[in-house]
């Protein structure tokens, strides 16, 4: 029966894995450019499990000796992949962020800082620009950027320093959820009254420069805020 | 439950099951190369290929890390097969602390990370180099390095007799279709690759356990506190990559983070030492080499990785960008 646990653990590992990548929540723990390289182990996973279970059946010795640790083993893993199974998927909250948080800006290289001053310069219509773009240009520390340019973006709450302010709030992931790094934008808003912090939303507006927590820096002043279910995408892809 | 108390609980389990994702794909591969291993390669071949002399094979030890794209996680059923087929302790050691820095994967990332800037990457895989070797050799004085491994009883530690090497060593190391459908057909193939999983797995399970906790509970804040400290910094974040238990194929996109807050010497000291030691890594080790081994090891790395930090940061440059 231990053999036969550890393939039908095995085989519950690789429909999970096929499962989440099914409701598009597999790259809610990994980074879109190991998709493929996941689904691949999952197909080596079940194959190898499907002819364990064949051969189990097969030679009839399914009940072996000597092997009480791995079934309790695979018994505690075919437990927990049930769990798992039925535990919500969902990015992480505003408590990550909290505890990750140190400036919430993106440390650009040089190259990065040149190619989002290129963007920003002249440029009339900014509504296009992605959330990255605007928090990589928070780095440039040249406040006269922001100035009245348009904004579009969705992202969650996260309280901010002032009770009429808020962090419109991402993640960005360069490998998986472990190397998640939270990134935000001030926005100019009581949220209070009509959200709560982790609800997603998406923001139309425009940057002022104004004095918030004793320095100036870029504010997003919102002509709508509306609340959307949760992306798909949720994190920011740095490359 | 309030909410507070839900959210901590949902985003320590996503992590939880995050750093197992991660670390599958790459167990997988390891799996499958040493259940390949263990079908087609057996001592003989090794004997006639590894170096009769100390300094030398632990050379070559260093270097299987660039044909076996692997990080810490895959290497950790490798190194397993390793000593089963003929490589001592020593050499296993050494291996296991390189590959996961001499992986071309791992050198790619470094260099894509970092702007192609080739500074960091050579320093990154030098010092590693080093450590790797220096570490190896300290074991290797050890008479009785047997005593280095746990004993293991489980099937896959037989190397299989009819599919293995002949002593006749000028047999290429190819596999036929129809060689690849017997293996796939071959009971014993999938029992060991199941067992090698299975060792492996569980002990991933109780280091993802322990990280997840620990990023829960530790504030990345704490080690930002450390940034203007030559030397606090370089053990704040070698603490972090501890920690944070992040695979070497991608540590250095994470790493990249740093740039600008910390300096070089903590960051190089993270790229080091974090594909070498960190919480998921030991807990599978585990199934391979005792806990003694295991701390001996890990305070040569420590010490090693902790002196490369700082002398960058005293003798190089203090700030990076």
């Amino acid at each position: 029966m231990a053999k036969l646990y550890n393939y039908l653990s095995l085989l519950l590992i690789a429909i999970y894995i096929f499962y989440i990548n099914n409701i598009n929540r597999l790259a809610f723990f990994i980074h879109p450019r190991y998709l493929a390289l996941a689904l691949v182990c999952a197909g080596i996973i079940g194959t190898i499990a499907i002819l364990g279970i064949f051969h189990t059946f097969k030679s009839n010795k399914a009940i072996l000796k000597g092997q009480k640790k791995i079934f309790s083993t695979s018994f505690a893993i075919l437990v927990g992949t049930v769990l798992i199974f039925i535990l919500p998927i969902r990015s992480l909250s505003s408590e990550s962020f909290a505890l990750r948080s140190s400036n919430n800006s993106v440390n650009s290289t040089d190259a990065e800082k040149e190619k989002v001053r290129l963007k920003l310069k002249g440029v009339v219509d900014s509504s296009t620009f992605r959330f990255f773009d605007w928090v990589s240009a928070k780095n440039l520390n040249e406040n006269g950027v922001f100035k009245d340019k348009k904004f579009k973006g969705v992202g969650f709450i996260t309280a901010g320093s002032q009770p009429n302010t808020f962090n419109l709030s991402r993640f960005i992931v360069s490998c998986c959820i472990v190397d998640a790094t939270p990134v935000s934008l001030l926005v100019e808003y009581d949220y209070q009254q009509k959200f709560k912090p982790n609800d997603w939303v998406e923001i139309e507006g425009i940057f002022m420069i104004k004095t918030v927590d004793g320095k100036n820096q870029p504010i997003i002043i919102p002509a709508s805020i509306n609340k959307i279910a949760e992306p798909d995408n949720t994190y920011l892809d740095r490359t | 439950m309030n909410e507070t108390i839900l959210n901590k609980l949902s985003d320590f389990t996503m992590i939880f099951v995050g750093l197992t994702m991660e670390a599958i794909p790459f167990i997988v591969i390891g799996v499958t190369i040493s259940a390949i291993i263990a079908k087609y390669v057996d001592s003989t071949w090794v004997r006639r290929y590894k170096s009769k002399s100390t300094f030398i094979s632990h050379i070559q030890s260093m270097f299987i890390g660039l044909f076996l794209p692997v990080c810490q996680c895959g290497n950790v059923p490798l190194a397993k097969r390793l000593s089963i087929i003929g490589f001592k302790p020593s050499e296993v050691i050494t291996f296991m602390l390189a590959a996961p820095i001499f992986n071309p994967l791992v050198l790619i990332t470094t260099l894509v990370a970092f702007n192609l800037d080739s500074n960091i990457a050579i320093i990154r895989v030098l010092g590693g180099g080093l450590i790797a070797l220096i570490t190896g050799l300290i074991f290797s004085l050890y008479p009785n390095q047997g005593e280095f491994l746990i004993q293991n009883d489980s099937q896959f530690l037989q190397p299989s007799k009819e599919f293995s090497f002949s002593a006749n060593l000028n047999t290429p190391l190819n596999f036929s279709i129809s060689q690849s459908i017997e293996l796939a057909h071959d009971g014993s193939f999938v029992d060991n690759w199941r067992d090698e999983f299975f060792n492996v797995f569980k002990m991933l399970l109780i280091g993802c356990f322990l990280a997840a906790s620990f990023q829960m509970l530790i504030p990345r804040s704490l080690f930002s506190s450390f940034v203007n400290s030559p030397s606090l910094s370089v053990i704040a974040l070698m603490v972090l990559a501890f920690v944070v238990s992040i695979c070497s194929s991608v540590d250095a996109f994470f790493a990249l983070s740093f740039v600008g807050t910390f300096n070089l010497g903590s960051i190089l000291a993270f790229l080091i030492f974090g594909p070498m030691v960190d919480i998921n890594s030991l807990m599978m080790l585990r199934s391979v080499f005792k806990n003694k081994t295991l701390v001996t090891m890990t305070i040569l790395v420590t010490l090693m990785s902790l002196i490369i930090g700082l002398a960058v940061n005293y003798f190089y440059k203090l700030n990076y960008l």
